[in-house]
């Protein structure tokens, strides 16, 4: 961070493997930011990623500082998987991992409870990401512990860092054990595990990721990860909570177990 | 009627079923029938009643009195409008 009194301040943050760097309206939102994103804090003297993107918040001085943080959150979300477009692949999903970077990836629509999913199991395994899921051409699952949103009263919502959420965040490197695909329900109902086989489980997937189109061979590429980590489940559940004895199965008893 | 494929971005199969990815970023799940009708245009594009003509050699004549001509015509026509296929005249 850039703590020049009299300059606009600057935070670089690493997203998706790009080095972002975001331009902050004051040195209140900075500090507010910067602890938000104290996991994928860029250090200053090391540039160990070769992309960049920039996103400025300068017009973003007469919003309070929550509305402000939650726009800038979106705003590198949205660069960060703009200059990754055609290299990885992207989900929508939260993702979870265990001590030795096995990751379970959760994909769902807006509104599934991504975010709730990552709070509730990013204790007992570690948190990967609440939202974008990348991985790479060999395979390679990005770590993205970007602030989780969580809801305050009103509409806003508050950027919590991992570590001010109790959450244990995940290292890469990384490998995707298992894909999901969330089906949330309002109403109280017994965990339903379903396999689905590997051409309609692209088209199920497809729906839920980004730039898709832009990349070379791209269902080749999902259809790569469903034979590395055996056919997508889709999960039917009410409630986070109700996945942990999958996600034991899945990932190994975690830590509140031992 | 001439029958023709549209472009696509991508495409994939695997054990008889196929998935094919649309400029505008839909991806579409095949049944055996449609792979079918997309494989036989991927040299280029086929009168009607070619097109019937082949998926007669290669599933038989359609079950009961159903005119093999009319049944290949539904499944273009809802190809079509799925964006896979163009039709003219």
């Amino acid at each position: 961070m850039t703590a020049s009194s009299t300059a606009r301040p600057t935070v670089a943050v690493s997203a998706l493997g790009v080095r972002v760097d975001v331009d902050l309206p004051d040195h209140a939102v900075a500090e507010s930011f910067a602890r938000a994103w104290e996991a994928c804090l860029q250090p200053d003297n090391g540039d160990c990623v070769d992309m960049r993107a920039h996103v400025t918040g300068e017009d973003l001085a007469e919003h309070s500082p929550d509305s402000a943080l939650e726009l800038l959150t979106q705003r590198v979300t949205i660069e960060a998987i703009g200059a990754r477009a055609g290299q990885l692949l992207m989900f929508h999903a939260c993702a979870l991992a265990d001590d030795a970077g096995r990751a379970v990836v959760m994909v769902g629509p807006s509104g599934t409870g991504k975010t709730t999913m990552a709070r509730t199991h990013g204790r007992r395994w570690r948190y990967v990401t609440d939202e974008t899921a990348a991985i790479d051409v060999d395979g390679a699952l990005l770590a993205y512990p970007k602030p989780l949103s969580v809801s305050r009263e009103g509409s806003v919502k508050a950027q919590v860092s991992p570590g001010d959420a109790g959450l244990r965040v995940a290292r890469e490197p990384l490998r995707v054990a298992k894909v999901l695909l969330l089906e949330r329900r309002e109403e109280p109902v017994d965990v339903e595990v379903r396999p689905v086989g590997t051409v309609p489980a692209i088209a199920r997937l497809a729906e839920h990721t980004s730039y898709l189109a832009r990349m070379e061979r791209p269902l080749a590429r999902i259809a790569r990860l469903l034979h590395d980590t055996g056919d997508l489940l889709t999960v039917q559940y009410a409630e986070a909570a109700d996945l942990t004895p999958l996600l034991a199965d899945l990932l190994g008893e975690g830590e509140s177990a031992r | 009627m001439i029958v023709a494929r549209t472009r696509v971005v991508d495409e994939y199969a695997e054990d008889g079923e196929a998935v094919v990815l649309l400029a505008d970023g839909q991806v579409i799940a095949l049944s055996p029938l449609a792979s079918s009708v997309l494989g036989e245009l991927a040299e280029g594009p086929q009168t009607l009643e070619t097109l019937a003509a082949r998926l007669v050699a290669e599933y038989g004549a359609p079950p009961g009195d159903a005119d093999a001509v009319d049944t290949t015509r539904g499944v273009v026509d809802e190809l079509a409008a799925q964006g896979l296929l163009v039709s003219s005249p």
